[in-house]
């Protein structure tokens, strides 16, 4: 009796990430398709790792050091201090200011248009952003950019670098909105819509912008 | 090579030595530089920020801790700035190199001069067919297929999980399977 292919679990296999080997590995003995297939992926990763690389020149590393002369000093252990504790507290406090003062903003908003009802008469409040803003945001497909494509997941990664971008954005902008410098009344709809749809990608934009601008 | 050491290079490197440092660049600037013109398809752009890289590394020395791989730490943030870089090409409307145009040369060894020919004709239909990948699928098939890197590697650079790494592999190597195949049948 035949036992159904394999060729989807063929790639993990060879990756010896399987957690089907040993059945893999009967079921190649017996058919002869997946073991075809087997061979030509086996082929194909020999032939991606034999691909030729470009020569680095032996200059290299003097000029990343020449360029090292004009970077800031490596930071030392207070930096470390600072990403450990003080920015993962920082990134709580800066969430929570950005939640509270953006609803604080938009509720002041909304009441002050003698053409709306006030957020006590009518709840919840309507939240219309401007077209554009709205476009912007349909438009907005996950962000693959120095933040990773996964901002839920990474956020969890407090240690990772980009983390720490996002946060050093997020962290400004918060500082930012604190000051009432902070984006146009278009960006704090967006912002409340967003919120209340619990959408990351959203803050991940503004934090994109706002890293862009800096 | 030992990842203590790489770390400890680093914690040298932490407390304001130059030559540790150095070690480091030299020992990793290959495999960076490699994967940066696998992502961009040209030499000069993948030095350039290749060394960019480095900068970063030294930039954020004292923010890295040794809780992964140092390798994994620096492909991360060329991973980033190989994006980064895309996106601002595409944006200013320039487009990526011409990859069977950029190959680097091939070291002369002991093959025959059929065998040559044969192996130059594979070589510059996976890096015609690798250059037709999206950036996740080049990217991951280089992850691992060059730099060996496991699943769980792959994915704390790539910043998605170890199943979404399996799927991207197995998408990508498919892909590239079909490219071959359309090429010429006997280069797999």
């Amino acid at each position: 009796m035949s036992t159904p292919h394999v060729l989807d679990e063929l790639s993990a296999y060879i990756d010896g990430e399987s957690r089907n080997a040993p059945a893999i590995a009967r079921h190649l003995q017996s058919c002869p398709e997946c073991a075809r297939r087997h061979v030509e992926l086996s082929k194909l990763t020999r032939h991606v790792h034999a691909l030729p690389a470009p020569e680095v020149l032996p200059s290299f590393a003097a000029r990343v050091v020449a360029r090292l002369d004009q970077a800031d000093a490596p930071p030392r252990w207070h930096d470390r201090f600072l990403v450990q504790h003080a920015l993962p507290t920082a990134w709580a406090l800066a969430a929570v200011l950005l939640i509270v003062g953006t609803a604080y903003v938009v509720i002041q908003e909304v009441e002050s248009r003698s053409d709306l009802p006030s957020v006590a008469e009518s709840s919840p409040a309507p939240v219309e952003p401007d077209p554009e803003v709205l476009a912007r945001i349909l438009d907005m497909g996950i962000w693959e950019g120095p933040f990773g494509e996964d901002e839920a997941e990474v956020a969890e990664e407090s240690v990772d670098l980009s983390v720490e971008l996002l946060i050093d954005s997020l962290a400004a902008i918060a500082g930012d909105a604190e000051t009432g410098e902070w984006y146009e009344e278009e960006d704090l709809m967006a912002v409340m819509e967003a919120l209340a749809q619990e959408d990351v990608q959203v803050l991940s934009e503004l934090a994109r912008n706002h890293w862009d601008e800096g | 090579m030992s990842e203590i050491e790489d770390w400890a290079l680093v914690a040298r490197a932490q407390g304001g030595d130059m030559d540790a440092f150095h070690v480091l660049i030299v020992r990793y600037q290959r495999p960076v530089v490699h994967f940066c013109f696998r992502m961009l398809q040209s030499e000069q752009d993948a030095e350039d920020v290749a060394q960019e890289v480095f900068v970063r590394v030294y930039r954020y020395l004292g923010r890295l801790t040794p809780q992964a791989k140092f390798s994994t730490v620096l492909f991360g943030i060329a991973r980033n700035l190989c994006l980064n870089f895309i996106r601002d090409m595409k944006r200013r409307g320039r487009g990526m190199g011409q990859p069977l145009d950029s190959q680097p040369e091939l070291e002369s060894s002991v093959r025959s001069p059929s065998q040559e020919v044969h192996l130059r004709e594979v070589e510059a239909c996976i890096a015609a067919a690798m250059s037709e990948l999206s950036d996740d699928h080049r990217m991951v098939l280089y992850l691992r297929d060059v730099e060996g890197l496991d699943y769980d590697g792959i994915a704390q650079v790539m910043k998605c999980r170890k199943g979404t790494v399996r799927s991207r592999l197995a998408r990508a190597r498919e892909q590239l399977r079909q490219h071959l195949i359309h090429y010429g049948d006997d280069l797999l």
